[in-house]
């Protein structure tokens, strides 16, 4: 009883969270339908997808056998279903032909697949058409590099505010003639370094998708805001110029070297923090965090995990620009001020860092395997190591530094920046590593679904025999290859006899993104020959295929194979 | 004094721009 009441609150519960949304946009309808032959010719292509794709960075390419387009326009969207590009075609005669396609996903990551059709009544046998690379990827160096720039001067501005208006704010009346301005300058240069790097990456991102040159900037600036990934990263230069003056005012009316705060303090200090936080939703929105399911758990978590990184990084620079700015004379006693109440912070911190990057991990990698099997889970490891490296450090800073500062220790200032200027180097190479995590593809949670594996197949033609007692099966796949029609075949014996009758169904998973599960029901050809033809891998790549057996009268079982098909 | 009060409505005003624009993200996104 107990536990069908937790049962129901967990359905409920799963009713109740945002639908599960895929992560990458997946070709789930075509017409004409791929790899049949149609009787006339057809007047379009439609291509229905999983997600809404935008035209204008769509690509539509639909050639003969001897490579001629015959597509007779741009591809468009159909009129109250953005999930469906419609793209005109030539009159065409008889033949098979091939469509080429490229979308972008919601979160920025370019798609791409192909698959053949036929104009009968006869086509003639299917040519070997030359298919496009079917494999592109997010994490080009520019890209890299600009996110990183992106992310690096957006933390640090809202992290050097914090450390400025809070933190080493009572410095001033502390230290007679210690001065904030060079922090003040600090947190100037870090906005607009952020305000300037964020519109260029957009650009960059947005040539990216349209196969465009950056310095094509009539065409590039125009289609900025055509895709949700570069809505939202616009969006986070409005908010980012609006936190710039709310925080130039905070600073502006700011006077330390009172003891209590004015109203006028007392009002622009909240709103520019209460900016600085819409600032750090809005990455999230754009990234992993807005496509992953449930978004009412993964948004907080990754805007408090910016939060987070924002406070530690900032506090840091901001710590050695102290140090810089202010004069040997007060040096020491600045710092006996500052570090104590901003190791307290940074430690809060860390702790909401790694906490919620372990909630993320939950979330992102469907099995522990995936951690070192998968790039992402490669990135993510140098992550955790580079970040690691950071802590060791900030413990000694902790344990060893803190207390020597207030012994007022003449070393203790010179060893402080030492250590600090090492955890900003970690640090800021661990934003690298996240820069990458949110450019590469999160791994499919139809790896969670794939368990013991029989064998690890392809690339090229696969013929694989399984034994599972009392049955043998033998399993063959050609030609193996993505985006054409491929042949599935399963035979089925028991002592050498074929065993007739049985229901053979197969599911079809792709392991490198997020994809959605296809599965075909095989017909038996022979005796104990079940067979089905169908153009299942939709893409270069690692799949699962899981061969669900159920012989006449006996329990059901599973044959997994670990598939590369090639291009 | 009153320049400093304006100027600090202002930041309040800059904020409250700022959620209504997060807002409008969110919206369009979940």
């Amino acid at each position: 009883m107990r536990r069908a009441c937790l049962l129901a609150l967990g359905a409920a519960a799963a009713l109740a969270l945002p639908a599960s949304a895929w992560a990458h946009a997946a070709l789930l309808r075509t017409d004409p339908v791929a790899s049949r032959t149609v009787d006339a010719a057809p007047p379009e292509v439609r291509l229905t997808y999983s997600e809404p794709v935008e035209p204008r960075f769509a690509i539509v390419s639909v050639t003969d056998a001897t490579g001629r387009q015959v597509t007779s326009g741009e591809p468009a969207g159909a009129p109250g279903s953005p999930q469906t590009l419609v793209t005109p075609l030539q009159r065409v005669g008889e033949g098979w032909y091939l469509v080429f396609w490229r979308v972008i996903s919601a979160d920025g990551h370019p798609v791409r697949g192909a698959f053949t059709f036929a104009i009968g009544p006869n086509p003639g046998p299917p040519p070997q058409f030359v298919v496009p690379s079917l494999s592109e990827t997010a994490t080009t160096k520019r890209l890299l590099v600009a996110r990183w720039v992106v992310f690096l001067s957006l933390l640090g501005a809202l992290g050097l505010f914090v450390l400025r208006a809070l933190i080493a704010r009572p410095v001033v009346r502390a230290v007679p003639g210690c001065s904030l301005r060079a922090l003040n300058i600090a947190f100037a240069v870090a906005v607009v370094v952020a305000l300037v790097a964020t519109p260029v990456y957009v650009l960059l991102a947005t040539a990216q998708f349209t196969l465009r040159s950056f310095w094509d900037l009539a065409d590039v600036v125009p289609s900025a805001r055509s895709s949700g990934f570069g809505r939202d990263f616009l969006d986070l230069e409005l908010v980012l110029a609006l936190f710039a003056a709310a925080a130039a005012v905070a600073l502006f009316v700011d006077r330390p070297d009172r003891e209590r705060r004015s109203v006028a303090e007392l009002l622009a200090l909240p709103a520019a923090l209460a900016s600085g936080a819409a600032a750090l939703l809005l990455p999230a929105l754009a990234g992993h965090a807005g496509q992953r399911s449930p978004r009412g758990l993964s948004l907080p978590l990754d805007t408090a995990h910016l939060a987070a990184a924002s406070v530690w990084l900032g506090g840091l620079v901001g710590l050695v620009v102290l140090w810089l700015s202010v004069g040997r004379a007060g040096r020491a006693a600045a710092l006996a001020d500052v570090v104590p109440r901003f190791s307290t912070v940074a430690f809060c911190s860390v702790l909401l860092l790694v906490g919620t990057g372990i909630g993320q991990a939950f979330q992102e990698l469907p099995t522990l395997a995936s951690l070192w099997q998968t790039s992402y889970g490669q990135a993510l490891i140098w992550k955790i190591a580079l970040l690691s490296g950071a802590l060791l450090l900030a413990a000694v800073n902790l344990a060893r530094t803190k207390p020597r500062l207030a012994a007022r220790d003449a070393s203790a200032p010179l060893l402080l920046r030492r250590l600090v200027q090492g955890e900003i180097v970690l640090v800021v190479s661990a934003l690298f590593a996240a820069g990458v995590l949110a450019s590469l593809a999160p791994p499919s949670s139809a790896l969670a679904r794939v368990q013991d594996v029989a064998a690890r197949v392809g690339p090229g033609p696969v013929s694989e025999v399984v034994a599972k007692d009392p049955y043998r099966v033998h399993v063959q796949v050609t030609p193996n290859r993505a985006a054409v029609e491929n042949r599935f075949s399963v035979s089925l014996t028991r002592g050498g006899r074929p065993v007739r009758g049985a229901e053979v169904v197969t599911r079809f998973d792709m392991l490198d993104m997020e994809m959605g599960e296809q599965s075909y029901r095989f017909r038996e050809l022979r005796p104990g020959v079940f067979a089905r033809s169908a153009p299942a891998l939709v893409m270069v790549g690692h799949w699962a295929l899981q061969f669900e057996v159920t012989p006449p009268g006996a329990r059901p079982f599973v044959v997994t194979l670990l598939d590369r098909a090639s291009g | 004094m009153r320049l400093r009060l304006a100027l600090a409505l202002l930041a309040v005003a800059a904020a409250a721009a700022a959620w209504l624009v997060v807002i409008d993200a969110l919206r369009r996104t979940l």
